[in-house]
C-alpha cells in the first residue's frame, strides 16, 4: 500500500524522520519495503511568474510568454495553453529539466521563435489530470518566482506492506492507530457529519439481500443535486500519490474514503437502478454484464452480484456496471458501503482477473462500524465537494449494535508461549494502546476485549502475538539453543550426499537442474510426451517445464548439450534428483514417496561423460570417454558406498532405452539378477537431435535399490597364506559374452578366487576365425597353507566348466 | 727365495696394488685387480702359497706381514669400489634430472553444487543443535500444502502462494487434476507429516523442491529449494525461537553477524516472525541489494498454530513449539554473492567449476 506520509499526518501526529517511521513500522510488522518520493525525478521544474504574453506571430493558437524564474533574466517561453495570463505563478521547466516518463526539456524552435523551457500543465507533472491548462499555482504573491516545485508537490510516500491478516491496517486510519500505539499519540478522525435533506432515504432506495452470508452488512446512502465534475486538486494529489487515477469528484471521494478509512465503497447514477431496489444475490448462470471497463462479463452461480429489480448492476466488491456507472450528467448518486463475503469477491476477482484495491480489502475483511461511518464520511465529502444533497436517514441490513468479541488467555500459558514474564497487569498494559481491554478474572486467566476492527485476533495465541508485538521482538530473550537430544539422528539424505561426495572424488560435477521439463526435451531423447505415464502440470509457466521428468536422461543430456554449446570439451556429470510416475495400480514400489496421490517420487543418479577423463598431456593423449570408462565410474561408486558391483545385461529389443545405441545398452543387475539402473552410450541420432558431437555415454541408477544393497558386513581377518597368481588363456567364439565368462569362472572356481580381471583380448589367425582369446589374470587366495592343492583342483574345474559351457579351449 | 726377497716381493706388490687401484676409473677395473691380486691364481695368493719355502723360523713374520698386506688390500679394494660405486649411482641420478618446473599430470576433479554444500552446512549445524532429517513428497495435496496448514480455500493469504496444480491424466488441453493434487509450494508440509511421524520431542529439519507459479528471473524461479524447521515439545517458546536463529545465523555467517527479530506474518504460526540479518553486501550501510535498509530477511518462522498441531496429531492444550522455513537459493546466492538465480540450476560448468567443495 503506497501511503503519502502528509495525507497519514492528518489523523496522526508523526514525531520522527520517514526513515525512522519506516523503522519502527517494520519492527512492528507493517513492513515498509521502500521510501520515494514524488516529484523527486522532477529536475529543474521552478515556480515562474509570466511577465507578459503576447501572440505568438507565426499561430493564432500559441502565445509568446516572458517569464521570471527568479534569477533575474526573463525567460522567452512559447505556450500553447490558452489560461496563461500575465501576472500569474505557473511551473516552468527549464532549458534542461527532466518530467516525469523521462521526457527531457531542451531549447527548441517553434514555429521560428526559441523557446527556453515549457510552462507545464498538471498532467505533465504528474500531480494532477488536468492536460489541457498551465497548472496556475497563484496571481498574488503566494510563491517565490524560482522556487523548486519539488517543495510546493514532492511528496513522501511510504511502500507499506500490509500483511494479509491485517485488513484493518490498509487505510491511513489504520496505519494512524498502529502509529498512535507506539508515539503514545492520539488519532485524529476525519469528519464525518452528515447535513440530511428533508427528502427521505427510504424513499428512494430499498436493499434485499439474498444471500446473507455472503453479504453480512449492506448500507446505501441515497443524493440527488450532484454536480459530478472534476475532484479538488489537493484529493487528486493525495489519490495520486496513493497509487489511484482520479476519474470524477464522486468516484474520487470513493476511492477516498477507501485509503482514509479501508472502506471499499461504490457510487451507482440512481438513473440507471430500477425502481432504486438493489438486490444482493448470486449471478445466474449465463448472465452476462458489461462492467465499466466496457467488458462484457459472463456471470455464474458462484458469483455474488449487485443487482436491480431486472439485471445485474455490479459485481459485488469488484466492479461496478457500466449501465450505472456515474458520470458528467449524474445527479443523483447510490452510494454502496457494504461488507461482503472475502473468499467469494478473492475467488471472482481471480477468476476475471480483475483484482483491485477494493476486492483485496474485501477479501481481508471489514470490521466492526467501518460501513457506516465510510458512508457518512463520503456524505460529508460529497457534499462539501459536489454541492449534493444527502438522503435523510440511511438504509442498513444490519444496524444492530454487535457485541465485541472477548478472548479468555491463560496468562501463564502465554508466557510459556513467548518465553518473558507476563502478569495481568503487565498484559494489560502492552495491549491497553493497541486499543484491548484486559480484565483479570482469575485463576490466572485475563479476558482481553478485542476492538471490532482487530478481526484476526480470535484466539490466545492472537492475543500473544499482540503481546509479543508491543513487548518489542527484540527485547524478547534470545537463550543458547536447549541441549541436544540423544546423539541418534535420522537422516535420509545422507547417503544422497555420500553419493554425492563419492562422485565428486571420482571428478565428475554435479549439477542440479529443473524437474520440470518440456515435451521437446522428451521428444528429442526418444521419449513419447504424449505417453499417458507422463505427468503433466495444467498450468505451466511455460511448455519448456511443463512435464515432471519421467526419467533423468532428458535432463543428463540437456545439461552435456549446455555445455557443449559453451564450447566445453569434456563434461562429465552427475546430478542426484527425482524422476515421476503414476503409481502402477496395485504395486507398491518400495524406498519412494508419495503422498498417497497415486503418484510416486523416485530418486535417481544419473550420470554423463562425454570426452576424456583428462586433457591430453606430455606423455599421456587424450582418450574420449567410453561405455568402460562409465562402468568403471559406476563400479567405484559401488565399491565407495560399499555395495557389490553390479553385473551388466546387455538390454534386449523390448526394453531398450529410445535413447540408447541398441549395440551398447545394458542393465544393471544386484546380485539376485533384479535390475535396478541402466547405462549406455546415446543413440546417434538422439546425440544429434541435442547438438551433441561426440559419444556420450550416460547412465541412470535407481538410488533406493541401489541403497538398499549396502548392506555392513562383518570384517574379514587378513589372511595368513600367501595369494596365488595364475593367467588364463581362454579362446571362445567371439560372440561369447565377457560377463558370462568370468560368471562361469567364479561359479565353478568357487569361493578360492578372489579376482578374475581380464587384461588382453587378441582376434586373429592364431586363434581363429571368428574366434578371440581373452587374458585372465587369476587371483586366488586360499585359507591355509594345506590348500594350495585346492587352487590346483579349482583351476581344473575352471577349465572344464570353460570347455563345457563355452566350447572354450585353454591355452 | 730368500725372506729378504719375498718381504721385497710382497711390499712391491702392495705399492703397485695400491698405485693401480687408485688409478682404476671403474668398478671393472677394480674387480680385474682384485682377481688378478687375490683370486685363486692371484699373485699375492701365489706369495702365500709359496711361504712353505721359508725356513720355519722366519715363517711367522713373513706371514703376518702377508696376511697384513692382503688385509689392506681387500679393504682398500672395497673401498675404491664403493667410491668408484657411488660415483655411478651420482651419474645415474645426474642423467635423470627432470623439468620439475612442468605442470602436474592432470586428475581430474569433480565439484559438488553449492546449492547442496549449503545444504550440508544447514544439516549439520543442526545436527549440532540436535536435530533429525526429514523429508516429504513434492507432489502433494491441496490438504497437505494449504489446509492443514490453516490456509483454506480462498484465502487471500493463499496469494503468497502461487500453485502449479497437476494436471487431471489425458485432459487436453490440461486441467488442474480433480483430485486437488499439486506441487508443494514450500517445505511446510513436511511439518504435518514429520508430526504424523513422529512423537514428541520433536526436532527436524525438513530439505527439499518446492514449485510455484513464478515467472523466470534474477530472483524467482518456478522451482527453487527450502529448508524447513520444526520443534515440538511442552516449553520450547518464542524465545527459544530467537535464540536458535541467531546461533544458527552466527554459525552461517560468522559469530559477529547481526540480526533482527520481528513480526511477520504466517497463517501457519501465532506469532509469526521475520528473521534478519545486516546486509551481507554492505555490511547495513544501505545499498540496492537491501533496498537500503542495511538488512536482509533471511527465513520467516513462528510459534505453530494451534490448528496446524491438531492437523498433524498433537495436542495443542499440551504441546508447543516453532517452525521455521528459509530459501535454500536464496541463502546460497547470498552466501557466494551470486547475482542471477538462474546460474544455480544452468547447469554451466564455466559457473559450477569455481565451487569448491570446501567451505
Amino acid at each position: 500500500m503506497l501511503v503519502p506520509l502528509a495525507w497519514l499526518r492528518e489523523y496522526v501526529d508523526v514525531p520522527m524522520s520517514p526513515e525512522e517511521l519506516a523503522e519502527h513500522l517494520t519492527l512492528r510488522g507493517m513492513e515498509v519495503s521502500g521510501i520515494e518520493v514524488t516529484g523527486a525525478d522532477w529536475t529543474d521544474v521552478v515556480v515562474g511568474r509570466v511577465l507578459a504574453i503576447e501572440r505568438h506571430p507565426n499561430a493564432d493558437t500559441l502565445w509568446l510568454t516572458r517569464v521570471d524564474t527568479g534569477d533575474g533574466e526573463a525567460l522567452e517561453i512559447v505556450c500553447g495553453a490558452q489560461n496563461v495570463e500575465a501576472g500569474q505563478l505557473v511551473p516552468v521547466a527549464r532549458v534542461g529539466a527532466v518530467l516525469p516518463g523521462d521526457r527531457r526539456i531542451e531549447r527548441s524552435k517553434i514555429r521560428g521563435l526559441v523557446s527556453n523551457g515549457m510552462l507545464c500543465s498538471a498532467a505533465e507533472l504528474g500531480i494532477g489530470s488536468d492536460a489541457d491548462g498551465i497548472h496556475v499555482l497563484g496571481t498574488a504573491d503566494e510563491h517565490a518566482p524560482g522556487t523548486d516545485l519539488r517543495q510546493l508537490f514532492g511528496e513522501v510516500v511510504l511502500d507499506v506492506d500490509v500483511k494479509p491478516n491485517r485488513g484493518d491496517a490498509l487505510s491511513m486510519i489504520g496505519l494512524a492507530r498502529e502509529i498512535a500505539a507506539f508515539t503514545g499519540g492520539t488519532v485524529r478522525w476525519p469528519d464525518a457529519t452528515v447535513d440530511e435533506s428533508e427528502e427521505s432515504t427510504d424513499g428512494h432506495v430499498s436493499v434485499r439481500i439474498e444471500e446473507p452470508e455472503l453479504c453480512p452488512r449492506f448500507t446505501a446512502r441515497w443524493f440527488d443535486g450532484v454536480a459530478n465534475g472534476a475532484s479538488p486538486e489537493w484529493m487528486q494529489r493525495r489519490l495520486l500519490a496513493a497509487g489511484m487515477r482520479p476519474i470524477s469528484a464522486v468516484v474520487d471521494v470513493t476511492n477516498y474514503v477507501m485509503h482514509e478509512l479501508g472502506q471499499p465503497q461504490h457510487a451507482y447514477d440512481a438513473a440507471g437502478i430500477h425502481g432504486g431496489e438493489i438486490v444482493v444475490r448470486r449471478g445466474h448462470e449465463g448472465e452476462v454484464l458489461e462492467t465499466i471497463d466496457h467488458v462484457a462479463r459472463r456471470l455464474d452461480e458462484r458469483m455474488l452480484v449487485i443487482a436491480d429489480r431486472e439485471r445485474a448492476i455490479g459485481l459485488a466488491g469488484i466492479m461496478g456496471g457500466a449501465s450505472t456507472e456515474v458520470g458528467e450528467s449524474t445527479t443523483a448518486v447510490i452510494l454502496e458501503s457494504a461488507v461482503f463475503h472475502g473468499p467469494t469477491v478473492r475467488n471472482t476477482a481471480r477468476r476475471l482477473g480483475l483484482r483491485s484495491e477494493a476486492s483485496m480489502r474485501h477479501e481481508k475483511g471489514i470490521g466492526g462500524e467501518l460501513p457506516r461511518l465510510a458512508a457518512d464520511r463520503a456524505a460529508h465529502l460529497l457534499q462539501a465537494i459536489t454541492g449534493a444533497r444527502t438522503g435523510r436517514g440511511i438504509v442498513d441490513s444490519d444496524p444492530s449494535d454487535k457485541p465485541a468479541r472477548v478472548v479468555r488467555v491463560n496468562v501463564e500459558r502465554t508466557e510459556r508461549l513467548l518465553g518473558i514474564a507476563l502478569d495481568a497487569r503487565l498484559m494489560a498494559d502492552l495491549l491497553a494502546p493497541l486499543g484491548f481491554a484486559v480484565v483479570d478474572v482469575g485463576d490466572g486467566a485475563v479476558d482481553v476485549t478485542v476492538p471490532p476492527h482487530r478481526l484476526d485476533v480470535v484466539a490466545a495465541e492472537d492475543v500473544a502475538e499482540e503481546v509479543a508485538r508491543s513487548y518489542g521482538y527484540g527485547e524478547i530473550p534470545a537463550p543458547l539453543p536447549a541441549p541436544a537430544l540423544p546423539p541418534f539422528r535420522s537422516d535420509p539424505t545422507e547417503p544422497r550426499h555420500a553419493v554425492r561426495r563419492i562422485l565428486a572424488g571420482l571428478g565428475l560435477d554435479e549439477v542440479v537442474s529443473h524437474a520440470l521439463v518440456g515435451a521437446e526435451d522428451l521428444r528429442r531423447t526418444g521419449y513419447d510426451p504424449a505417453d499417458g505415464a507422463v505427468i503433466r502440470v495444467a498450468n505451466p509457466v511455460s511448455e519448456a517445464h511443463a512435464i515432471l521428468r519421467p526419467a533423468l536422461y532428458p535432463s543428463l543430456l540437456a545439461e552435456l548439450a549446455e555445455n557443449v554449446r559453451q564450447r566445453r570439451t569434456d563434461p562429465w556429470l552427475f546430478e542426484v534428483g527425482k524422476t515421476y510416475h503414476h503409481q502402477p495400480a496395485g504395486v507398491t514400489v518400495p524406498g519412494v514417496e508419495t503422498a498417497g496421490t497415486g503418484r510416486i517420487e523416485i530418486w535417481h543418479v544419473g550420470l554423463a561423460l562425454l570426452g576424456p577423463r583428462t586433457p591430453r598431456s606430455i606423455g599421456a593423449p587424450a582418450r574420449d570417454a567410453d561405455v568402460d570408462d562409465l562402468k568403471g565410474v559406476i563400479e567405484a561408486l559401488h565399491v565407495a558406498i560399499g555395495a557389490p558391483v553390479p553385473a551388466y545385461r546387455p538390454e534386449s529389443v523390448d526394453e531398450l532405452h529410445p535413447h540408447l545405441h541398441p549395440g551398447r545398452a545394458a542393465r544393471l543387475l544386484d546380485p539376485a539378477g533384479h535390475p535396478y539402473g541402466s547405462l549406455g552410450e546415446v543413440h546417434p541420432r538422439v546425440a544429434e537431435a541435442w547438438g551433441i558431437a561426440g559419444r556420450p555415454v550416460v547412465a541412470a541408477i535407481h538410488l533406493p535399490r541401489l541403497l538398499a544393497l549396502v548392506a555392513r558386513a562383518p570384517a574379514v581377518p587378513v589372511p595368513t597364506t600367501q595369494p596365488i597368481d595364475r593367467d588364463l588363456a581362454v579362446v571362445v567364439d567371439a560372440a561369447t559374452p565377457l560377463g558370462d565368462l568370468l560368471r562361469i569362472i567364479r561359479t565353478s572356481g568357487g569361493p578360492l578366487v578372489v579376482e578374475a580381471r581380464p587384461f588382453d583380448a587378441y582376434r586373429g589367425a592364431q586363434v581363429g576365425e571368428g574366434r578371440v582369446s581373452y587374458a585372465i589374470a587369476l587371483r586366488f587366495q586360499p585359507t591355509a597353507a594345506s590348500d594350495e592343492k585346492g587352487v590346483e583342483k579349482a583351476l581344473n574345474r575352471i577349465s572344464g566348466s570353460l570347455r563345457h559351457h563355452l566350447g572354450a579351449e585353454i591355452r | 727365495m730368500t725372506t729378504d726377497d719375498l718381504t721385497r716381493q710382497i711390499r712391491d706388490l702392495h705399492a703397485e696394488a695400491t698405485g693401480a687401484l687408485a688409478a682404476a676409473t671403474d668398478a671393472g677395473a677394480v674387480e680385474g685387480l682384485r682377481h688378478d691380486l687375490l683370486g685363486r691364481s692371484g699373485r699375492l695368493t701365489a706369495i702365500l702359497r709359496s711361504l712353505s719355502t721359508v725356513p720355519a723360523r722366519e715363517r711367522p713374520a713373513i706371514g703376518q706381514l702377508a696376511n697384513g698386506v692382503r688385509g689392506e688390500l681387500e679393504e682398500a679394494i672395497a673401498q675404491r669400489l664403493g667410491e668408484l660405486g657411488g660415483r655411478d649411482l651420482e651419474a645415474r641420478l645426474e642423467a635423470e634430472r627432470l623439468d620439475m618446473t612442468a605442470p602436474g599430470r592432470p586428475v581430474r576433479v569433480g565439484h559438488l553444487h553449492p546449492l547442496m554444500t549449503v545444504e550440508r552446512d544447514f544439516r549439520e549445524i543442526f545436527h549440532a543443535f540436535g536435530f533429525e532429517v526429514f523429508e516429504g513428497p513434492e507432489i502433494e495435496t491441496d490438504e497437505m500444502n494449504f489446509e492443514a496448514l490453516n490456509i483454506p480455500p480462498d484465502h487471500p493469504s493463499r496469494d503468497l502462494w502461487d500453485t502449479l496444480f497437476i494436471a487431471e491424466p489425458g485432459s487436453d488441453p490440461p486441467v488442474p487434476a480433480a483430485d486437488g493434487t499439486i506441487l508443494r509450494t514450500h517445505t511446510s508440509p513436511v511439518q504435518i507429516r514429520a508430526m504424523r511421524a513422529l512423537e514428541p520431542p520433536i526436532r527436524v529439519i525438513m530439505p527439499g523442491r518446492c514449485f510455484r507459479y513464478d515467472a523466470v528471473d534474477a530472483s524467482h524461479s518456478f522451482e527453487f529449494f527450502q529448508v524447513e524447521g520444526l520443534v515440538v515439545d511442552e516449553t520450547t517458546s518464542l524465545a527459544d525461537l530467537k535464540g536458535t536463529l541467531i546461533e544458527f545465523a552466527r554459525a552461517l555467517y560468522g559469530r559477529d553477524t547481526r540480526t533482527r527479530f520481528r513480526p511477520g506474518y504466517y497463517p501457519f504460526t501465532e506469532p509469526s516472525v521475520a528473521f534478519d540479518v545486516g546486509c551481507l553486501v554492505c555490511g547495513g550501510s544501505g545499498c540496492p541489494a537491501c533496498r537500503r535498509t542495511g538488512w536482509m530477511t533471511i527465513l520467516g518462522a513462528g510459534m505453530v498454530h494451534p490448528h496446524v498441531l491438531r492437523a498433524g496429531g498433537i495436542d495443542p492444550d499440551r504441546y508447543q513449539g516453532y517452525a521455521f522455513g528459509m530459501g535454500l537459493d536464496r541463502i546460497t546466492m547470498l552466501r557466494h554473492e551470486i547475482p542471477d538465480l538462474r546460474l544455480l540450476m544452468a547447469a554451466d560448468l564455466r559457473f559450477l567449476d569455481q565451487f569448491a567443495g570446501g567451505r
